[in-house]
């Protein structure tokens, strides 16, 4: 436990830096990666409530983080361009509040995980897994062919949505506000792991049948996990779409439920921390291998193989050993 | 006579052309121990999960406190005071000894749905917990992970989330398996103690434990009851020595 809050801190620390460095150096491409691995952090941190504390592999977490940048992209240019969502029954209009995108977009990411995961928590294992990646699929071939919003060529709008009166606009600003809310985020998590809940979400990872003989019904507590892991990808989908100002058919790609996967595979599986630093790698990955060859994607699957079979745990069980090693050498 | 915790009627249950369960009458009275004996594969195993709600009869039924229970899950049943233990200890490797019986001790008070407060910070919670553990001798335990502890500790862990479900009727699925000399006395000793408060069905195979313990024994052969009884009665019963006494004189 208390290692688990000394490598969130680390891999917390260690973003935090790349922001300053960003803004002392005058570097807003910087900026905007760290904010980027804020956003994708948020996202896996979100993806490992359901697999890392309660066990459930979802490949279809695209459609929450698609979700959540729809949420944002509809709701901006209906604001932008004066036309209500709908006018019937009552009149409803679009918005360029942040916080008002951003409750819409966790309902919206809520609701829909609440069918597919009653659905697909009727299975397990790989079906599990087939499951969720169809649904997500379905949404994107949705996203795809509805001439509405963009179609295949996505939604684009010029301007960040509003928060308070911050210059959004402004990398530094809207770093720190990915920074703050992933902050936040990352401790409602720690708080729900020790709660009752959390005990309960345990064991029915590790042992359903016995959840049941308690008198605790399994699937009730993995579909609560389900949909606030949901919940937090979908508030990352909408801080994504604002930082790019686009939003497309891409986000509810399986090659990015893949990638969400990743973060959490990489940084470390269960522990809270895991996401960010597997996000930060991947980003870092990818600008620095990136600059070698347009490959890159290639070097990375070496990397994650050889971080995956160098023992379970990710980047979150390299720490750990390492201070286990230095522990050592200093008793 | 008051009417028992627990009865089955012709309760019955098959895997493919083997009968594991056929037509099995049984009860467990307020205060007893019932136990359950016979040889490997006879379907004492089968008979536990039929009546905890693991697995459906194919005909039959269940009463549990005079209520007809067929029709309900296992969580239901639980819910209204049948607690098991485990034959192969069903137990989650990370989690320490403490949280599996505060665990336990959540549906009754409150239910799980709570996700703000820290479950660790619930003084109350703790304190029962530990006087659990304290009653299955384990207090000394209560921070280790279940990886950590050896087989005979998992089987105590396993009467102590049992008992922290304050059951009206428990089931015990060979909890002796693997202890030693010492923690089989200590069990006894306690089962002869919880005795008072709720009904017991106890499978084992320690014949010194069972005639010691039960108040009645039935002998299951082949997935049907051939003898029921008191521990005289069946160990003066032809049938029994014969099907499953008979390497003893």
């Amino acid at each position: 436990m208390r290692g688990d809050l000394v490598f969130t801190l680390v891999a917390m620390a260690a973003l935090l830096a790349a922001g300053l460095y960003g803004y002392f150096g005058d570097e807003p491409f910087v900026l905007t990666l760290a904010a980027k691995a804020a956003i994708f952090g948020l996202a896996g941190a979100g993806l490992n409530i359901a697999l890392g504390y309660g066990g459930l592999v979802s490949l279809g977490h695209a459609a929450f983080f698609g979700i959540g940048g729809y949420a944002a992209g509809i709701l901006a240019s209906h604001a932008r361009n004066y036309e209500p969502l709908m006018t019937w029954p009552v009149e409803l209009a679009g918005s360029t509040s942040a916080p008002i995108i951003w409750i819409v977009a966790m309902l919206a990411a809520g609701l829909f995980s609440l069918p597919m995961g009653l659905l697909s928590l009727r299975t397990g294992g790989v079906y599990f897994i087939m499951i969720t990646l169809a649904f997500a699929q379905m949404l994107y071939y949705f996203a795809v062919s509805w001439p509405a919003y963009g179609g295949e060529d996505g939604l684009s709008f010029y301007v960040r949505n509003e928060f308070g009166g911050l210059q959004t606009m402004n990398p530094w600003v809207w770093f720190l506000v990915c920074y703050a809310i992933l902050s936040v985020m990352l401790v409602l998590i720690a708080v729900l792991a020790r709660s009752r809940f959390g005990l309960a979400l345990t064991m029915a990872r590790e042992n359903p049948l016995r959840l049941g003989n308690l008198g605790i019904g399994p699937k009730r507590v993995l579909l609560t996990a389900f949909v606030i892991s949901a919940v937090v990808t979908g508030l990352a989908g909408a801080l994504y779409a604002d930082l790019n100002r686009f939003v497309s058919p891409a986000m509810l790609s399986w090659h990015m439920s893949g990638e969400i996967m990743i973060f959490v595979i990489l940084g470390g599986v269960g522990r809270l921390g895991g996401p960010v630093a597997g996000a930060c790698v991947f980003i870092l990955l990818e600008q620095v291998l990136g600059g070698f060859t347009e490959y890159w994607q290639f070097l990375l699957g070496v990397a994650l193989i050889v971080i995956v079979l160098m023992g379970s745990g990710g980047l979150a069980g390299l720490f750990d050993r390492l201070g286990a090693r230095k522990a050592v050498h200093n008793g | 006579m008051v009417e028992p915790l627990l009865v089955t009627s012709k309760l019955s249950r098959g895997f493919g052309a083997l009968m594991a369960c056929d037509g099995v009458d049984l009860d467990i009275r307020a205060g007893e121990i019932h136990a359950l004996i016979g040889p490997n594969g006879a379907g004492k195993s089968t008979f536990v999960k039929l009546v905890c709600g693991e697995i459906a009869p194919d005909s039959g039924s269940i009463h549990l406190l005079g209520k007809p229970v067929d029709a309900l899950p296992m969580t239901a049943r639980a819910g209204m005071g049948m607690a098991r233990s485990f034959q192969v200890s069903a137990l989650a490797p990370s989690m320490n000894v403490l949280d599996h019986v505060v665990l336990a001790l959540l549906p009754h008070t409150g239910g799980v749905f709570h996700f703000f407060r820290p479950v660790a910070r619930e003084r109350d919670l703790k304190y029962r917990a530990e006087k659990i553990l304290a009653t299955v001798g384990m207090l000394d335990r209560a921070a280790i992970p279940v990886s950590g502890l050896s087989h005979g500790e998992r089987r105590q862990l396993e009467i102590a989330i049992a008992l922290a479900l304050e059951p009206r009727v428990l089931l015990l699925d060979e909890p002796m398996a693997g202890m030693g000399a010492e923690g089989s006395a200590r069990l006894a000793a306690l089962l002869n103690e919880l005795r008072g408060d709720m009904g017991i069905l106890l499978i084992e195979h320690d014949m010194d434990t069972v005639f010691a313990l039960a108040d009645r024994i039935s002998v299951m052969v082949g997935g049907q009851i051939v003898a029921s009884g008191n521990a005289e009665a069946i160990r003066s019963d032809k049938t029994v020595q014969t099907a499953y006494l008979g390497e003893t004189p």
